[in-house]
């Protein structure tokens, strides 16, 4: 955490409660779009967002200053959704593509033509959703972390609390598995066009 | 192939962009001439590139506006009440509850062919039968840890009845196993 961040802290644990709202200025994109990987959908990873500023909030007190805060927050978050995701045993999100800055998601269904290379990126987004579905969500969140949100090892290793070894070696099974599932869709669509 | 391996290896260092140029070279002369590396690489190579075009996306503006709220409505002694900075995550009862279950039915099922056991309330040299089923039957190392346990059971067992023992030693396993359940699924070992 560097130095302006824990002057932030400290104020706002004497009192002056309006700052958090800094500290939701410099978290509430990247939490935000943990939880919406993770769960799924907009208003789950809403209310995952919510209740992980308010939980930071509440426990600011119990906050270990000499340690980082963003491995922090993004444990509670982490924790939060993993508990969500037990709960509503949620299907994972689709990994949203954008070629023309316009958010689209689920738009499998779509009606209407498309571009054939926009049909056939989404297709093998849809292909990954797939993959990442039937991944194991100890896989699961380091891969977000490491290649949507750009973690290192040692950053998802505080953030799950797990050596960054360990780290490691889920993100390598994980992958494992993604590719093996890849490359069963690839040698279907061979013998499909066949 | 087993050299392969390594390649795969590198095929991961360049997802993690750890990739030298040597290694680059190394790894496409490689793949020019084994297949099975070459489909790999594709799959990877394919992840890589949707993982790269996912668009990180706006949170909606009542989140600030949603928390802020709600913060500024709070006493501050109400707010930072016990509430636990990271929350638990539920996990790991469903696990305990099956390996107590386990260890439950493991533990009972020793003992049902020593039954005759209660009845003899001094016998301490059934001692080595059960420690013997359980770890002597089929090695050295077996009987020399049976003989072991029988030692401590002799040790002790001028103390405490050897009716004791039994649960004590249900719940001792029973603890080790939770403990090793719970680590194993939290992560903490692998």
């Amino acid at each position: 955490m560097d130095m302006s961040e824990i002057k932030l802290i400290k104020k706002i644990l004497a009192g002056e409660k309006q700052l958090f709202s800094q500290v939701i200025d410099r978290y509430q994109r990247s939490i935000y779009n943990l939880a919406y990987r993770m769960l799924g959908n907009r208003e789950d990873a809403l209310d995952i967002a919510q209740e992980t500023f308010l939980r930071t909030f509440k426990s600011l007190n119990s906050y270990d200053q000499n340690r980082p805060f963003s491995p922090w927050i993004h444990r509670i978050a982490t924790n939060l959704c993993i508990n969500q995701l037990r709960k509503k045993k949620l299907k994972l999100v689709p990994l949203v593509i954008s070629d023309d800055g316009v958010e689209r998601e689920r738009q499998i269904a779509d009606t209407g033509p498309e571009p054939a290379e926009q049909a056939v990126v989404r297709e093998s987004q849809n292909e990954l959703l797939k993959a990442l579905v039937g991944l194991p969500e100890k896989y699961r969140t380091p891969l977000i972390l490491r290649h949507i949100h750009h973690y290192t090892y040692e950053q998802i290793g505080e953030v799950l609390e797990i050596p960054p070894g360990t780290v490691k070696t889920w993100i390598f099974r994980g992958r494992e598995i993604l590719k093996k599932n890849f490359k069963k869709n690839l040698s279907y669509e061979e013998g499909e066009s066949r | 192939m087993k050299e392969c391996s390594k390649y795969i290896d590198l095929m991961h260092k360049q997802l993690d962009d750890e990739l030298s140029e040597i290694e680059e070279k190394m790894l496409h002369k490689h793949l020019a001439i084994c297949p099975a590396c070459a489909d790999d690489y594709a799959a990877f190579r394919e992840m890589a590139q949707i993982f790269d075009q996912t668009v990180i996306v706006d949170p909606p503006v009542e989140l600030k506006e949603l928390v802020m709220e709600e913060i500024m409505g709070m006493e501050w002694e109400a707010a930072v009440e016990k509430s636990p900075a990271i929350p638990q995550k539920k996990k790991g009862v469903g696990i305990l509850v099956m390996v107590a279950l386990l260890n439950a039915i493991l533990f009972v099922s020793r003992l049902i062919p020593y039954t005759w056991v209660f009845r003899s309330s001094v016998n301490k040299v059934v001692n080595i039968h059960i420690f013997g089923q359980m770890f002597g039957r089929y090695s050295l190392v077996g009987r020399h840890i049976a003989k072991a346990l029988k030692l401590v059971y002799m040790s002790i067992s001028d103390l405490i009845p050897w009716s004791f023992l039994i649960p004590f030693g249900g719940i001792t396993i029973f603890l080790a196993l939770s403990l090793f359940g719970l680590l194993k699924y939290e992560g903490k070992i692998d």
